[in-house]
């Protein structure tokens, strides 16, 4: 009789390693971080009456504003405009000292990497959800996964694969840019988009 | 059946050929490559709102424009004013980096007193006590001895506090800072000049506004006049390179052939009250003689004069390089008088009287002490000196001063830097620096109009820093602060209701009389913008004194400034670079002396060939510059352009870090009228 | 998407202006985020994307006479030499600008392209960038800096050139116009001796100038094709850079 105890090794370190890699990895790579304030935009769009560049605007410069700053949330927020406890807790905790609130910022890119807003919106007249999906419509923000090896989150630069298999909306790396860039034939030279 | 290494081998060989199939390795890849391409010793920019503000620069008297680029509020970059009425929209190689300066880890942030070699840190009211202690001593002794403000950069609002304050000091000075262009009552025409012959003065390469002058480059000629191969005179017209300190004689020189062969301004030399004897004394001076004193040929030097006035309107400058201190009297009257032989006092495209912008009420000139050069103080009869030298833009030779000083003194230097004044200080009190505060400037001493621009405050400073006003209102009990002066002095031009705003913001141009309050004038001076009067009409002086009771220095000074010296057959010639000589520079200069050769770098010296074989002295190698007053290390540069028996010795901040400005300066000793431009050296290999 | 036309962006610099003064280096430095130097840098080692160099007429004290060369990446053309020798890929030219695009986040540090270059014109970073504590504050936001051992160089400000597209875009045109990229050295120059824009625009005022009498471009048998012209009008001038450029500057 042959002895299997060969194949049978292989094939136990071959199985460990795959439900590690598949598995046990994907849990381990990221850790999960809340955003420091429960944030709705559903409730600013629908309650607030807002749209996405009332706070997300292009500034006359062609600079974007990003999350905006907290004089923004206190314009409204000076005094409790519901009825939700984690209102309370921002105002208590950001608005009445004025700290900026540490927002994660889920398509935060490395330095070397420039991305213009007014080229995109301004200019190829791209909506909002075209890539941010459908963040406008959300009830609640979604934990920041932050890659421990990297330092950034999964949504620029998580392995595609493991983000279907998860369910996890599809992120978006470099390859997608250069695919809608080759697609509607704009520039793609190196310096375009890194700086 | 226990588990053998082969065994082990092959569960691990499993292990890998499954790690392959799993996304693993490429994310550790991808993970890694981002994390070590940021790396935490690369610092991150700073983020945040993008916004332009507007400033003036005070680093020197040209108040160039400023366009500072801000992140939130820290300004990252600063660029000229385009359309700016003076400076061009240009501003020079350290008013670039000034938004550095605020930030040098060197800087000064807490009143200092020395304790022996070091300083220690001390509350401002024990340094306001100690001076205010001695002022009381000199009032209740009665004694002569004098209270002194040096002021670094005259002729602002601050300058006219410190004057008034005097008045009232017990047998007050003020001095001007041997590095201010003396406050000058004339300026030039430089836009309609004809010709300028500058006796060494970096007219092209940081001299009166830059913008303006190199503006106004193509529209003259340009005789320079130096020893050294400047860039100024590289790029002149002409360069007459003279022997060392022979430019009072060239000036007579000129002048002799002006006069003889009848090429000068006969109304201008009717309206001299001692032509005369000016006359005389450059009969003195024939191209003969001018030629062995100065070693140019004859002919060059007759060629000279007759380049000089055959081009329209021609103007003579004296300057002081930045490193090598002022000219002395009798070489600055030889050279004023051959504007009067060229009739360009009074005249389009020559010198035209520069006003002031109006002063607030109680300021008249009755009531300010007189301003002064240093060599008019008597010798040791300085018993409290403050330096007001808040940007330490420039050398000082500390012998001219200490020569001043009683044998019981206190030294109060208002600065940011421990180099320059503060080295032989008693108490360093941390002035707010470049950018932090609300200050003035007055009209750059090449522009022949008033004015006045605001250099608003982009930064805060630091919580103890003072400001010599500020200082001098603790040591009194009280007073009016600076802004509160500036305010009324801007309420002053409002209500005189002429002259116009230029605006930084949009280069448009508001008359003042259209401004409807001394409130919205002073908005619109603060975001960013100056006033500016008229340019004033050319008009003919009256009588004017030529050389007055100076003759004998103009001799003097014409018969040469360096005597041979057995012992110390070179001339050191000492020279700097706007904005640099005094040491604290932003740290970006390095691209220009050490990773660079644009500049040697403050501790090299430069050599004809000739010169350095005669020493035994390579190329790179350190020397040691003797003179009868001191010595000091440096490292020799050979270039065949220097003059041969001349130590071209930079004056500025160096790769090596450790080479004091000021020592080579202190070397040079000091003339008898105070200046210290050259002195007798001798060589060694260190 | 409408196909721009290609733009070629150069430079005419008139070494009859240039003082040698030294806030073209200075301005680019702070634009681009070049930290100043390690204790230990010299002249070889330090990074001066923008490098005046003096040329002499080779003549001793008192026929010296001297001329004052801006250096900067002459954006070659045809045959880019750096472009040609990278194993990385981390450099190409940008069809649309003709800009020589040098990316350090892809450089692994190999400096075959710095000997590649004739003009000597790309650094090598010796030391990671350290500004002193509390500086780092005044970077540039639109530049990132570099990490030690990368190569890098000048790219005409091209954060610069983004800055003015994206405010065109803001106010939704596709083109800039004329003078609204403009780079840090040709902005800071107090004597107004760069003259900046477009070569492929035979109208503009660089065009002009490049064409005109006394505009050379260094090292020309090459076949280079740089985008960076000097002009002179001054014969020794022409003469000295025939014979002088590549020799020993005359100091020491």
């Amino acid at each position: 009789m042959k002895n299997y105890r060969g194949s049978i090794l292989f094939l136990a370190g071959f199985a460990v390693a795959l439900a590690a890699g598949w598995i046990a990895f994907p849990k381990a790579e990221y850790e999960r971080q809340n955003q420091p304030v429960q944030f709705s935009h559903k409730v600013h769009r629908d309650k607030g009456g807002m749209k996405c560049e009332d706070c997300h605007a292009i500034r006359d410069d062609g600079t974007f504003s990003g999350i905006p700053a907290v004089d923004k949330c206190a314009g409204c927020h000076a005094s409790p405009m519901g009825a939700t406890d984690e209102e309370k807790r921002m105002i208590k905790r950001y608005i009445e000292p004025n700290r900026e609130i540490p927002w994660l910022v889920y398509a935060r890119q490395p330095e070397n990497v420039r991305f213009s807003h007014a080229f995109h919106v301004k200019l190829a007249k791209l909506a909002c959800e075209r890539c941010h999906q459908a963040h406008g419509d959300s009830d609640a923000l979604p934990a920041f996964e932050r890659d421990r090896v990297s330092g950034y989150s999964r949504d620029i630069l998580g392995d595609p694969a493991l983000l279907a298999a998860s369910g996890h909306h599809p992120g978006m790396e470099m390859d997608d840019c250069i695919r809608c860039h080759q697609v509607r034939g704009v520039q793609d030279s190196c310096l375009a988009c890194h700086k | 059946m226990g588990l053998g290494r082969r065994d082990l081998l092959k569960l691990m060989g499993g292990g890998a050929a499954g790690l392959f199939l799993t996304p693993v390795p490429w994310r550790l890849i991808d993970g890694v490559a981002i994390r070590t391409e940021n790396w935490p010793g690369v610092p991150d920019p700073p983020r945040g709102e993008v916004r332009t503000r507007y400033t003036t620069c005070t680093l020197c008297p040209a108040a160039c424009g400023v366009r500072a680029r801000s992140v939130v509020d820290q300004p990252v970059s600063l660029a000229g004013v385009a359309a700016h009425p003076t400076s061009a929209g240009v501003l020079c190689a350290a008013g670039l980096c000034g938004h550095h300066l605020p930030l040098l880890p060197s800087r000064v942030r807490q009143p200092l007193a020395r304790r022996g070699d070091k300083f220690q840190p001390v509350p401002i009211d024990t340094v306001a006590a100690a001076v205010a202690a001695a002022l009381e001593d000199i009032r209740n002794s009665g004694s002569a001895e004098r209270v002194a403000v040096l002021d670094a950069r005259p002729g602002r609002t601050a300058s006219l506090i410190y004057r008034r304050w005097l008045g009232t000091a017990p047998n007050g000075i003020y001095l001007l800072a041997p590095s201010a262009d003396s406050s000058a009552s004339l300026g030039i025409d430089i836009a309609r000049t004809g010709t300028v012959l500058s006796f060494g003065a970096p007219v092209l390469d940081g001299w009166g506004t830059p913008g303006r002058v190199l503006e106004a480059r193509r529209s003259f000629r340009l005789i320079q006049v130096e020893t050294r191969q400047s860039r100024t005179a590289l790029l002149a017209d002409g360069w007459l390179p003279i022997r060392p300190g022979t430019e009072a004689a060239l000036a007579l020189g000129i002048a002799n052939v002006l006069i003889a062969e009848k090429l000068y301004d006969a109304a201008a030399a009717r309206s001299a009250s001692d032509f005369a004897e000016y006359a005389a004394l450059a009969a003195e001076f024939p191209p003969q003689r001018a030629a062995e004193l100065t070693g140019l040929p004859a002919q060059t030097i007759v060629a000279a004069a007759r380049d000089f006035v055959g081009h329209g309107t021609a103007v003579a400058v004296a300057g002081s390089d930045p490193g090598a201190g002022p000219m002395g009297d009798g070489e600055r009257i030889a050279i004023a008088a051959l504007n009067v032989l060229a009739g360009s006092i009074g005249r389009e495209g020559g010198f035209l009287p520069r006003g002031e912008a109006p002063r607030p009420p109680g300021f008249e000139e009755a009531a300010l002490a007189p301003e002064h050069g240093i060599a008019d103080a008597p010798d040791a009869s300085i018993r409290v000196l403050i330096i007001d030298d808040a940007r330490a833009a420039g050398a000082w030779c500390w012998s001219a001063i200490e020569r001043k000083l009683a044998r019981a003194h206190i030294v109060v230097a208002l600065t940011g830097s421990l180099d320059g004044a503060a080295r032989h200080a008693d108490f360093v009190v941390p002035a707010p620096a470049y950018l932090e505060e609300v200050e003035d400037a007055p009209a750059p001493p090449d522009v022949p109009a008033a004015m006045f621009s605001l250099a608003g405050a982009l930064l805060k400073p630091p919580p103890e820093a003072v400001d010599g006003v500020d200082f001098l209102n603790r040591m009194a009990g009280g007073g009016a602060a600076l802004a509160d002066v500036l305010k009324e002095r801007v309420a002053a031009i409002h209500a005189a209701r002429r002259g116009e705003v230029f605006h930084y913001t949009d280069g448009a141009r508001t008359a003042v009389s259209d401004v409807k309050s001394a409130e919205d004038l002073w908005k619109a001076l603060e975001e960013g913008g100056c006033w500016i009067d008229r340019r004033p009409a050319p008009k003919q002086e009256g009588r004017v004194t030529i050389l007055g009771a100076a003759a004998d220095r103009v001799l003097e000074a014409a018969s040469g400034r360096l005597p041979a010296d057995a012992l110390y057959p070179l001339a050191l010639v000492p020279y700097g670079w706007r904005g640099a000589s005094g040491g604290a520079v932003s740290p970006i200069m390095t691209k220009l002396y050490q990773e660079s050769d644009v500049e040697t770098g403050g501790d090299t010296v430069e050599l004809h060939p000739d010169t350095a074989q005669r020493y035994g002295i390579a190329d790179r190698q350190v020397a040691i510059v003797q003179t009868r007053c001191g010595s000091c290390r440096r490292r020799v540069r050979v270039d065949d352009a220097v003059m041969p028996g001349v130590i071209q010795a930079e004056v500025g901040p160096s790769a090596s870090g450790n080479c004091r400005p000021e020592a080579l300066l202190d070397a040079c000793g000091v003339a008898g009228d105070g200046t210290w431009r050259l002195a007798r050296a001798s060589l060694r290999r260190a | 998407m409408a196909a721009k036309k290609p733009a070629r962006y150069g430079m005419v610099i008139d070494l009859d202006r240039c003082t040698g003064c030294g806030a073209c280096m200075v301005a680019c430095a702070i634009e681009n985020n070049v930290p100043p130097a390690n204790p230990e840098a010299t002249e070889r080692t330090g990074i001066t994307w923008m490098r005046v160099q003096r040329l002499g007429n080779g003549r001793p004290f008192p026929d010296s006479r001297a001329v004052f060369f801006p250096i900067l990446c002459q954006q070659c053309g045809h045959h880019t030499p750096c472009v040609a020798v990278c194993p990385q890929n981390a450099v190409e030219v940008d069809a649309a600008t003709g800009i020589v695009d040098q990316m350090p986040q892809r450089c692994l540090g190999c400096r075959y392209c710095m000997a590649a270059c004739p003009y000597h014109a790309r650094y090598f970073n010796w030391w990671d960038p350290a500004w002193p504590a509390g500086m780092e504050k005044t970077l540039n936001p639109d530049v990132a800096p570099r990490m030690r051992g990368v190569v890098e160089k000048c790219n005409l400000c091209h954060g610069r050139l983004h800055r003015a597209q994206a405010k065109a875009a803001a106010e939704g045109r596709r083109e800039i116009t004329a003078g609204e990229y403009v780079p840090a050295c040709v902005e800071a120059c107090p004597a107004k001796a760069i003259t900046f824009g477009d070569l492929a625009d035979d109208q503009s005022e660089v065009a002009q100038l490049a064409r005109s009498e006394g505009a050379f471009r260094l090292l020309e048998k090459l076949g280079t094709e740089s985008k960076v012209y000097y002009r002179s009008e001054r014969p020794w001038v022409h003469q000295a850079v025939k014979s002088g450029i590549g020799k020993e500057p005359q100091r020491g």
